[in-house]
């Protein structure tokens, strides 16, 4: 039996197709671009309503963007199920957010951020089941991380040079979420194999 | 109008597809199942 968002992402691609909008061999990988479409818009939009809600936008552009610029090229955890998903991504970004009331010194920090970028290079990219990825894509990621993480260090060491701590902060708690997302999305394959 | 939107959501999809074959996952929430045709989405277009 089909739960709602099928339901929707079926009724939209009925639309498209009636519309002569796309062609009816392309339904497979529209199927998946509107259902990404989908999953993102609601994500998102609850993300800013947590970040609004907690009176942290700020934080939240800064660690977002640290944390989706990494994620593209590491892959990690995916629970199982939608809105499993869903619970588990805001419980992450409320539990990052709620990290910036605290401070931390610089050394705790950058020893934090060096061992994440260690890890996020030896264990990256983290392939998911839903998501093939041949040699070559592999090898893709793991130049591309490369190459953000150098970036990363040059922005932290100018940020650090500025005194801008409370900055260095928020790096170290958005790479820190991708590391950990990275470990669990390792054992998570190591169990399913 | 209809037909408008219609083809402005589809390049929206378009992008969105492009962006996703061009990471190793969605980066939060589900990763949906992304068919071979998607992987092959960006260096088909180019």
């Amino acid at each position: 039996m089909k739960n709602v968002s099928e339901i929707l992402v079926d009724r939209i691609l009925e639309k498209l197709i009636e519309n002569n909008s796309i062609d009816v061999k392309d339904v497979e990988v529209y199927k998946f671009g509107v259902e990404t479409t989908l999953l993102k818009a609601l994500h998102y939009t609850s993300y800013f309503v947590i970040a609004l809600c907690m009176n942290k936008f700020f934080e939240f552009a800064i660690i977002f963007t640290i944390f989706y610029i990494f994620r593209r090229n590491t892959g990690g955890y995916h629970a199982q199920t939608r809105i499993g998903c869903y619970l588990f991504s805001c419980v992450v970004i409320f539990l990052s957010l709620f990290a910036t009331e605290f401070s931390f010194d610089w050394w705790g920090m950058m020893t934090v951020s060096i061992l994440d970028l260690i890890i996020l290079l030896i264990l990256s990219p983290i392939q998911h089941s839903n998501r093939k990825l041949e040699a070559e894509d592999i090898a893709y990621f793991r130049h591309r991380l490369k190459i953000i993480s150098l970036v990363f260090l040059i922005v932290y060491a100018m940020t650090t040079g500025m005194r801008g701590m409370y900055l260095i902060e928020l790096y170290t708690i958005g790479v820190t979420m991708v590391t950990v997302l990275t470990i669990l999305g390792k054992l998570q394959s190591i169990k399913q194999s | 109008m209809k037909k408008g939107l219609s083809q402005l959501f589809v390049r929206i999809l378009d992008k969105n597809i492009r962006k996703e074959a061009d990471s190793v996952c969605v980066g939060f929430g589900y990763q949906p199942y992304m068919p071979e045709t998607a992987q092959k989405f960006k260096r088909k277009k180019k």
